[in-house]
């Protein structure tokens, strides 16, 4: 590890690099990816990660029944862990999970859920990702008048409290025409970004302005490189940790948000036939369960474990990023 | 000091314009109003709605309807009445002949502050605060000086798993544990008389805050720990509990006091859902109430309450900043 690694740092823009032959020298990625690989409880996370994301996609397949289609006489059967729920019924394996009070299969609904409460997780992300790094980009890295309003302007959305926003967009616009469309996924992802761009912004701000004054940024610049291309080669690859860290922390609070809403009545719009892409939210399982849970406390228990260890997955993810993309803080 | 903070206050004009114009745009935008009723129950007589609009303002352009709101307007008797500035928050359009500040601060007849609804609010938010900060710092200190033993793993892994965990989970997790398994509490409780029913939910609230606040604690005491000083002051052969109180604690504790004033505003802002969970009578479970209902002075009494609080909270840390360290004299 002594040995010194070859940047790519000093080189003119556009030039290319010598080709590099010894055999230990590696690139930042590929250090940092062997470094994320000795840490167990982020790879573990990422394999949760991943194992929930296929079960989101494929949960029409998965799911052994229709998660809306209620079953007379099958109510409140309790998880397979029990053999009779508080309400006197017995486990029945076609549901291992159990059911709710309408004799809905538990396990069905929750892996639609999965993909409801993915999809509020990492659309937001993206959308914050795209405009709010932009935003602190150009900020950053422009400085004087336009990053002066434009970090006004992060301030005031940075002091808004966003759970109180979040319930009163969705209250009041639940019932117009966005709130309606596809099963109220769209209004959530817009009001979540509306709502925490603010924080990525400042961030990559931040790094923008301490990468600016480098030396390979000014030599990008002394030989005439553009604004936008000097953001793009330089500015961007070089902050490209801090995003990633950034998504890891945020997918997760996206995903509560969600669910918090959901518990409120406010999520996603709850479907009737389950013929629609987003079916139900963890968020509508919250509710439902708090309902059934002294007739079949299972399902909270369901639903509580599944979106845990969903959320500490990410957490565990994120620190062992944070580790791996920037060794100084893990030095100590 | 005082001029830096006044500065700082003056800052937060706009963001409480913002919030409140956007607060009352989608008040306003939002289908429906306060004189509705269920769609199979007797509607109110027009002419009643016009003479209601009338009393309330209602018939006025709407930013005048704003303004009279936020900075005051002139009555019909020719007299000028304060707004929400001046801490009036206006009458509530669905419970009749009662203000929102009295709705949000006053106790029922014959009892304290602290039987308000806000005074429910204040003792959940209160109660989770004290837990997280008696808590948390001690297990973070505790686990940076005992670096690397078991006790410093159990305490790391607990409060990674805690604070990854938002309170809103751990509270079901808990009545599903305690309340339902056990039946060691009721589900939802009957009388929030006293501090005892704010306990628990107290405590399920506030271990996500507890968590954050153990982790930085400890990241900041292992920091310190490091520290020149510290080696300084041990070769001079202070006393070891010197040590620790005087030149550890005193400087690791510097950043923590910098994320209380935000946490504390996190948790009396963020108890909505909480009440909701735990059917608790305070400011949150109005706010929600008030929005179904469109009752538009409710909805941005509470709003603006709920934001003063963050301000609040985030101009401590300026105050606090400046008691716990010397260093920091802002001109």
């Amino acid at each position: 590890m002594a040995k010194a690694i070859p940047t790519s740092t000093t080189l003119p823009l556009g030039a290319t690099r010598p080709a590099i032959t010894s055999a230990d020298s590696q690139s930042q990625w590929q250090l940092a990816w062997r470094r994320l690989r000795r840490n167990k409880p982020a790879l573990i996370g990422g394999v949760l990660i991943i194992l929930y994301v296929i079960a989101g996609l494929f949960a029409s397949t998965l799911s052994p029944h229709n998660p809306v289609q209620a079953n007379s006489g099958q109510d409140y059967r309790p998880a397979f862990w029990r053999t009779t729920s508080p309400a006197g019924k017995t486990y029945d394996a076609k549901f291992p999970l159990g059911t709710d009070q309408l004799g809905r299969d538990v396990l069905s609904r929750v892996l639609y859920g999965t993909r409801s409460s993915l999809a509020a997780g990492l659309l937001p992300a993206g959308i914050v990702l795209l405009i709010g790094s932009l935003i602190g980009f150009f900020s950053g890295y422009l400085g004087g008048m336009p990053d002066n309003i434009l970090m006004r302007i992060t301030d005031v959305f940075y002091a808004v409290p966003t759970e109180l926003l979040l319930i009163l967009v969705m209250i009041t616009m639940g019932e117009s025409a966005l709130g309606r469309a596809a099963s109220g996924v769209p209004l959530f992802l817009l009001s979540v970004a509306v709502v925490s761009w603010s924080g990525l912004s400042r961030q990559v701000r931040g790094s923008a302005l301490a990468l600016k004054d480098r030396e390979f940024v000014e030599a990008a610049r002394s030989l005439g490189a553009s604004n936008g291309e000097v953001i793009a080669r330089h500015i961007f690859p070089n902050s490209l940790g801090i995003l990633i860290v950034w998504t890891a922390f945020a997918v997760p609070r996206f995903i509560i948000l969600e669910a918090i809403l959901g518990y409120i009545g406010l999520g996603l719009k709850p479907s009737i036939t389950g013929k629609e892409f987003f079916v139900t939210s963890w968020g509508r399982a919250f509710l439902d369960a708090y309902s059934v849970i002294g007739n079949n406390p299972d399902y909270m228990i369901v639903i509580t474990v599944a979106v845990s260890l969903l959320v500490v997955s990410f957490t565990f993810l994120g620190d062992g990023l944070r580790d791996a993309l920037d060794p100084r803080m893990t030095r100590k | 000091m005082a001029g830096f903070l006044f500065r700082r206050f003056l800052f937060f004009i706009p963001t409480f314009l913002v919030v409140a114009v956007v607060t009352f745009l989608l008040m306003k935008a939002a289908p429906g109003g306060p004189w509705d009723r269920d769609a199979e129950s007797k509607q109110v007589d027009p002419r009643t709605v016009k003479l209601l609009e009338q009393q309330y303002g209602l018939n006025k352009p709407a930013w005048r309807q704003f303004t009279s709101y936020i900075f005051g307007d002139i009555n019909d008797k020719g007299n000028f009445v304060c707004g929400a500035v001046c801490g009036n928050l206006g009458p509530s359009y669905r419970q009749r002949g009662k203000t929102v500040q009295d709705i949000m601060f006053k106790p029922p007849e014959g009892q304290g502050f602290i039987a308000s609804r806000f005074g429910h609010t204040l003792r959940l938010g209160l109660l989770a605060f004290l837990f997280s900060v008696v808590i948390g710092v001690p297990a973070g200190v505790i686990s940076a000086l005992r670096q690397n033993t078991s006790l410093d793993y159990a305490i790391t892994f607990f409060t990674n798993i805690g604070s990854s965990v938002p309170g809103f989970v751990a509270c079901f997790i808990a009545i599903v544990v305690f309340a339902v398994t056990f039946g060691l509490m009721p589900v939802i409780q009957k009388n929030w008389g006293g501090i005892g029913p704010f306990i628990f939910p107290g405590i399920m609230f506030g271990l996500n805050t507890m968590s954050q606040i153990a982790r930085y604690t400890r990241t900041t005491m292992l920091d310190v720990m490091r520290q020149d000083f510290v080696r300084t002051a041990r070769s001079k052969g202070a006393r070891e509990s010197s040590v620790i109180w005087k030149h550890m604690m005193r400087n690791a504790l510097i950043p923590v006091i910098t994320i209380l004033g935000p946490a504390l505003a996190g948790l009396l802002t963020g108890s909505i859902v909480i009440e909701q969970i735990f059917g608790v009578p305070g400011i949150g479970t109005d706010f929600i109430r008030s929005i179904g209902n469109r009752d538009y002075s409710l909805i941005m009494g509470t709003t603006l309450f709920y934001f003063a609080l963050v301000i609040l909270g985030n101009l401590s840390v300026d105050i606090l900043y400046g008691v716990v360290d010397p260093r920091i004299r802002v001109e």
